[in-house]
């Protein structure tokens, strides 16, 4: 049946330039292919991060809560990230990385919001865009409060699209 | 000449690239204007000064930067030698594109050369990827932010893009892993593929025979060496002069070292990536830097495997009228284009008149459906007007493609300052 079924199937091309696989062939190829495999699993896991995925927290200390004002910007340039203590009292923790394409945003005291010299995206104080190009709200971190401190999880950044209170970390 | 031994040698060196006999019209120079010739001996100048930089350049963030300060400004021909490099590296991007565009509308990428176009078109990704890498190694301000910017671009790829980016950079921003890393391709692997994949490129030439010409123009061979031999010459001593001279007056860009911290106001990546940053601030990420340039590579590659009616090897446009047809396209897209950008830059605020709808169809779908309906429009037009047949709309819509990205291109690096407003 099986052979039936193969040898009825239409030829095309002439016998002699068909390539027939026979034992030797079949083995060589194999060999090939799963050495052309080890290699470029080698090489694509030499490039890979070396760093896991979730890295551990790393708090980063901020101060005392009380240090803080109500509606102020706090930069911290070197971390990365600026911390807003909103009206309410409320943190949040923002990346200084603009959701555009990469560059470190800069906040404008005079016009009360973010704003990033690349692309003039801008960004309010709790993140969310005013102007594109950038479509996303800036990522921010995850706060906790221990000791009257806060404490900044600068290792990992949440993406988010839009602002929502839920993101506010109050003491 | 007068040395008939160094004549030989340098006939039988050529001759491992040439046959003995060659076609008269082959050697015109209006038929390949040189370009493929050129974009090899480029790449043997870079190879040579690339070597030679290595022994100065420190492939580390504390001290790649001074190394190329220290190079250029206490080692003897040291801004020289990177100027050299620089700019064979700009120029091998653009004669790799002209090539490109030559062997296109000189039909000679048809029959048995259509393999050659898939190995040209790798040559060019390779070309691109050896350019973006070296950009990253001075390590300065303008380097820094733009590669930060080129593999942010990425990053917006749907599913994939972010890990693709990291990949890229060996970290999630650019640090000393995305040096370390581009160092590696940069001065090893590119240099050894591409080495691999001109050989190929190069045997494949000779296996079609030659450059392509059209039938009626076949004559008597006649001597490789010296009618060849002596063009190619010639113009290779042309254009190492050329370039000596324009690196001896222009040096290549050098601004402060690089602050992961302070962005520049306004940056840019790469002049021959603005075409797709410019493309980004009109269309949404997921259209302008995945799905149309997929499209693109995947059209480019079909472009030889087309059943067409007809193939007329080695006509420059393919008929009169795929002469016209470029022509009358090319100008409709640079008008097209740069009013399009015009308008959506002034007028258009399509997010904020239907903000209910999702981005993506505000940002996306319908910019995408703005620029193409017109398009499609003017396609249909060629075909019906002008009676144009499978070739001639394949020609016109290859032209629409290069000269919409080169509009981009121009408008993105020249036409934008500040903030990325237009500047008139
Ligand atoms: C490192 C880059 C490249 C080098 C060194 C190179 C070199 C050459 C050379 C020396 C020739 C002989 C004819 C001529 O001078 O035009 C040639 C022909 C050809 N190249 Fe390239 N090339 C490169 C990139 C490309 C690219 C980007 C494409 C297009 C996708 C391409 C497609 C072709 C084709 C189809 C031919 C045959 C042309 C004919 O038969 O007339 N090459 N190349
Ligand atoms: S990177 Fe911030 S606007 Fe482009």
């Amino acid at each position: 049946m099986f052979k039936l079924k193969w040898a009825s199937l239409p030829v095309t091309g002439n016998f002699k330039t068909m390539k027939k696989i026979n034992r030797r062939k079949f083995f060589r190829g194999l060999i090939y292919s799963l050495v052309s495999l080890e290699f470029g699993y080698v090489f694509f896991r030499l490039l890979k991060l070396n760093k896991p995925a979730s890295a551990e927290a790393i708090y980063y200390d901020a101060g005392e809560v009380s240090f803080f004002e109500k509606g102020r910007v706090y930069p911290f340039g070197s971390a990365r990230f600026f911390l807003y203590r909103m009206e309410d009292g409320g943190f949040i923790a923002l990346s200084s990385r603009c959701t555009h394409l990469g560059c470190i945003v800069q906040f404008n005291a005079s016009n009360d919001r973010f704003e990033c010299p690349c692309h003039a995206s801008a960004f309010e104080k709790n993140g969310r865009v005013i102007t594109s190009p950038a479509t996303r709200a800036l990522d921010y971190y995850p706060i906790a409060f221990k000791d009257d401190k806060v404490l900044v999880d600068t290792g990992n950044p949440v993406r988010r699209s839009k602002f929502d209170q839920s993101q506010v970390m109050y003491v | 000449m007068k040395h008939p031994s160094m004549d030989r040698a340098i006939s039988k060196f050529f001759l491992h690239l040439h046959p003995k006999k060659i076609e008269p019209k082959a050697i015109l120079f209006t038929r390949t204007f040189g370009l493929g010739g050129i974009a090899a001996l480029l790449f043997v100048i870079l190879f040579i000064t690339g070597m030679l930089l290595r022994f100065a350049y420190v492939p580390s963030g504390v001290g790649a930067y001074d190394s190329i300060v220290r190079l250029q400004d206490e080692l003897i021909f040291g801004r020289m030698l990177r100027n050299f490099h620089y700019w064979s590296a700009m120029l091998l991007v653009v004669v790799s594109f002209l090539h490109l565009v030559r062997v296109f509308y000189s039909q000679a990428i048809y029959f048995q050369r259509r393999k050659n176009w898939l190995y040209g078109l790798l040559l060019m990704f390779l070309v691109v990827s050896s350019n973006f890498t070296g950009y990253l190694l001075p390590w300065d301000q303008l380097s820094f932010w733009a590669v930060t910017i080129m593999t942010n671009m990425l990053s917006y790829i749907p599913f994939f893009g972010n890990s693709l980016a990291n990949l890229v950079r060996g970290s999630k921003v650019v640090d000393e892993q995305t040096l370390l890393r581009f160092y590696n391709f940069h001065t090893g692997v590119l240099p050894l593929l591409m080495v691999f994949f001109m050989s190929i490129h190069f045997w494949l030439v000779r296996k079609a025979r030659g450059v392509t010409i059209p039938s009626s123009e076949k004559a008597e061979k006649v001597d490789t060496s010296p009618h060849l031999v002596y063009k190619e010459v010639l113009a290779a001593l042309i254009v190492v002069l050329v370039l000596l001279l324009f690196s001896f007056f222009v040096n290549a860009p050098l601004l402060d070292k690089a602050k992961p911290l302070v962005s520049p106001n306004h940056s840019k990546a790469p002049w021959y990536f603005m075409g797709f940053q410019e493309l980004l601030m009109h269309i949404h990420p997921a259209f302008a830097s995945f799905l149309l340039p997929l499209f693109v590579i995947l059209f480019f590659i079909i472009i030889p495997y087309v059943p067409y009616h007809q193939i007329n090897e080695g006509v420059w446009f393919y008929s009169e009228k795929g002469k016209k047809i470029t022509f009358i396209s090319a100008i409709f897209t640079t008008v097209f284009t740069l009013l399009l950008i015009l308008i959506d830059d002034l007028l258009l605020d399509i997010g904020g008149w239907f903000s209910g709808l999702p981005v993506i169809f505000t940002e996306g779908v319908l910019p995408v459906l703005c620029y193409f309906v017109p398009i499609g429009g003017f396609i249909f037009y060629v075909r019906k007007k002008l009676k144009a047949d499978r070739m001639e709309l394949v020609i016109s819509s290859v032209t629409i493609i290069l000269v919409a990205y080169v509009v981009m291109m121009l408008v993105g690096s020249l036409l934008r300052g500040e903030g990325m407003q237009l500047i008139f």
